[in-house]
């Protein structure tokens, strides 16, 4: 079964992972489609934690930035973090996992990272992937098309996303069951001829 | 004109001789009974890091000593490695002691690295590859696609062809992999002696890998 939230004027929370990879747009599309009353967050107001995740790359090269402004590591672009009567948003760097937030998520906003996708399907948590159009033939997206063939997840591009956060039904989502690396050490023990 | 017949046929033999040797390291053979066995695990960085420990948690205490490679630059992989191996610990405490080292070496490529530099790294890490596994001389190495296992397989064939040290090789290709090889999945699937793969559309596509299901 799917972790779904409880009815109620309880605010949502969704987790958001994001990276750079994603077209800039997506950031405001996202901010602008998660306050609104959605099925997956059974609130007015959804408190979305914005995970960024910048992954290696070129730092922004400090003549673009004011030389006041602190550096801001790898990434080039960092939402503020805000708190409004509707929204509020909490914004970190990368984390290398996402234990701490999702067993709070009513609902995880993700990029098409295996990491991520896995973990959070693992923790049953109804995961919708936003996927860049740029990528299309990239290998990360092949994942998230098969998980979402085989009904584990929502997929969609960012500017669909606001209408399918309006639309999804979550129970049509189907358990994601747990890998078996049980079956790969009785392989591995045969194949090397380990002796119990 | 003499000189050069000979050169060309002593080069020759040798490429005969190393195809003959290549042939004999890969060719299925009877499996040794042991009761343990030396592991060395390419860990790579990031994502591949995490697969390769969830398919260590179920291997039993037998493969110890336990080697790691990890890219220099990643702090986040010996991160959990050793979190991965002090929860080991603590949820086994008659072994009196988990032996386990981390070994580094430079990435093959860095992500957004051109191509002709990333021949010149990987011949670099070739070059340090194969005197860490020689020092290492594993039963079994066990890498799932991330740039460095490349160099480390080849050293590890190596070994067999020389005729110092047969090293079973055990790729699992990323579950990120559905239907399509990653480029060190193309390049090993040749070399390796048992190649995983977890989704049935690369088993359909690669008929002689080995489909478990999903193990990770």
């Amino acid at each position: 079964m799917l972790h779904t939230p409880a009815p109620g004027p309880a605010r949502g929370r969704a987790v958001v992972t994001l990276r750079r990879a994603l077209p800039s747009k997506t950031r405001p599309v996202l901010l602008g489609a998660l306050p609104r009353p959605c099925p997956g967050v059974q609130a007015e107001a959804a408190a979305p934690y914005l995970r960024l995740r910048h992954p290696r790359g070129r730092r922004p090269r400090a003549a673009r930035r004011p030389p006041s402004a602190p550096s801001q590591g790898r990434g080039k672009v960092v939402p503020e973090p805000l708190s409004t009567e509707s929204l509020t948003l909490d914004v970190y760097r990368y984390k290398d996992s996402l234990k701490e937030d999702l067993p709070k998520a009513d609902l995880v906003i993700s990029h098409a990272g295996a990491g991520s996708c896995l973990e959070s399907l693992e923790k049953r948590k109804p995961l919708t992937v936003v996927i860049n159009e740029k990528l299309m033939n990239n290998h990360q997206l092949e994942l998230a098309k098969q998980l979402h063939k085989d009904g584990h997840l929502f997929y969609c591009t960012c500017s669909m996303l606001p209408g399918l956060l309006q639309s999804m039904d979550f129970s049509t989502l189907k358990c994601f069951p747990p890998g078996q690396p049980e079956k790969f050490s009785a392989f591995l023990d045969k194949v090397v001829g380990l002796q119990k | 004109m003499g000189g050069t017949l000979i050169l060309a046929a002593a080069a020759g033999a040798v490429a005969v001789l190393l195809a003959v040797r290549l042939w004999v390291v890969l060719r299925p053979r009877a499996t040794v009974p042991r009761r343990s066995l030396s592991l060395l695990v390419v860990a790579g960085s990031g994502g591949h890091t995490t697969e390769i420990l969830r398919l260590l948690e179920n291997l039993s205490d037998a493969y110890s000593p336990r080697h790691y490679i990890i890219a220099d630059t990643d702090e986040m992989s010996a991160h959990k490695i050793n979190s991965f191996e002090g929860n080991r610990a603590d949820r086994n405490p008659r072994a009196m002691f988990t032996e386990y080292y981390i070994h580094r070496i430079p990435r093959s490529r860095e992500v957004q690295q051109s191509w002709l530099s990333t021949v010149l790294t990987t011949l670099y890490s070739m070059w340090l590859s194969f005197p860490l596994t020689h020092r290492v001389k594993p039963d079994l190495v066990l890498c799932n696609g991330p740039g460095t296992c490349v160099p480390i397989c080849i050293s590890a064939l190596l070994l067999g062809i020389l005729g110092i040290k047969k090293v079973i090789i055990v790729y699992v290709e990323s579950i990120c992999r559905v239907e399509h090889l990653s480029l060190s999945g193309k390049i090993l699937f040749h070399l390796s002696d048992y190649f995983i793969v977890q989704w049935p559309t690369l088993k359909e596509k690669y008929p002689k890998s080995v489909y478990l299901g999903r193990i990770v």
